[in-house]
């Protein structure tokens, strides 16, 4: 503080004079502006709730976006056409008229294979039931076992003896013998 | 806020927001001055880190609300403000004092304005001469050569020199 020259007497005496006059009582009192100020607080701390609040959403959304345009499949929603396969993949059976599967002498499950014949007849079976349900499904025809191949009663024989042809007991005698020697 | 200040910033309050009205009358009405120190009171409560010394920050929001206010003319003019003082005093004194307050209130608005400042926040105010020269954003020699000077001139107009009978003039 620089050095100032002290005020003179006459100059105190009306400093201390107007000293002992007060200010005028204000109208404001302190319960009123207490309330204002934690009316003020409040919403200052509402404001930065909701700042927070858009902020975070904001953010949020910019990152969906973000992993949304990013993504190998967002050409789809993009409205870009989807990649097509080399070649003409439709199935022969889609384009064709449907028409009655012909009906087999064996089961059904006989057709299929591993064939790409049978593939293509069990696609076009399917897209039938799919369409038609399950009457499309052929009917299935037991037929009858051929004779020569069944088991009947009159084609039992009885084990022939030794020395008789078809008889192997002898081979198996000499088999078991081998064995015991070794 | 915590209870303990509330209570301090509830004695700041009572002690100060008087004198702080005073303060913004120079610019303002005394309905917009009012307005003005109850906004640095809640802007006071508000501070995320209070002030180390609470009363001269106070003066200073309360002048810087109160220029804000007269610059954006949102509050009526200097002169009106003047009439609505002369309409409600802005000091107060009891019958027994020497100086009438009313008189003193009026001679306190007719002096210029940065002496009345300096004035209104050495004696109502009780800031240091280093606290005025900081809120008036002037030199501690100038708020003293101010405070001289509207001392003088308050003198002046409260004690007219009397004519001295044996005096020519």
């Amino acid at each position: 503080m620089p050095d100032l020259p002290p005020l003179t007497a006459l100059e105190r005496e009306l400093e201390a004079r107007l000293g002992g006059l007060s200010p005028a009582r204000r109208r404001i009192n302190r319960d009123e502006t207490m309330f204002r100020a934690g009316q003020a607080a409040g919403q200052r701390a509402a404001r930065r709730w909701r700042t927070a609040t858009f902020t975070t959403l904001t953010s949020m959304g910019t990152l969906v976006l973000g992993l949304v345009s990013l993504a190998p499949w967002a050409g789809i929603h993009r409205g870009n056409p989807a990649p097509q396969l080399a070649g003409d993949t439709t199935l022969p059976a889609l384009r064709r008229p449907l028409a009655p599967v012909p009906t087999g002498s064996g089961p059904a499950t006989s057709r299929l294979g591993s064939s790409p014949v049978a593939t293509t007849e069990y696609l076009r079976l399917r897209e039938q039931v799919i369409r038609l349900g399950v009457e499309a499904l052929p009917a299935v025809r037991w037929a009858p076992l051929p004779e020569t191949t069944g088991l009947t009663a009159g084609s039992w024989r009885p084990r022939p003896s030794a020395g008789e042809p078809g008889d192997h007991s002898s081979w198996q005698d000499n088999q078991n013998n081998k064995t015991k020697q070794s | 806020m915590e209870p303990n200040r509330i209570s301090e910033l509830g004695g700041w309050f009572e002690q100060e927001a008087d004198a702080l009205v005073l303060y913004a009358r120079q610019w303002l009405d005394p309905h917009a001055a009012e307005d003005v120190v109850q906004d640095a009171f809640i802007d006071l409560m508000n501070c995320r880190r209070q002030p180390d010394h609470p009363k001269p920050w106070l003066y200073q929001a309360v002048r810087f609300r109160a220029l804000k206010s007269l610059r954006t003319g949102q509050r009526r003019s200097r002169r009106e403000a003047l009439a609505a003082g002369e309409a409600e005093p802005c000091l107060e004194g009891t019958a027994a004092q020497a100086l009438d307050a009313r008189e003193a209130g009026l001679a306190l608005a007719g002096l210029d304005p940065g002496e009345r400042e300096v004035i209104t926040l050495r004696i109502w105010g009780g800031l240091k001469l280093e606290e005025i020269a900081a809120i008036t954003e002037t030199s501690v020699a100038t708020v003293f050569r101010r405070y001289r000077d509207g001392l003088a001139e308050l003198r002046n107009l409260l004690e007219p020199p009397t004519s001295c009978p044996t005096c020519p003039h």
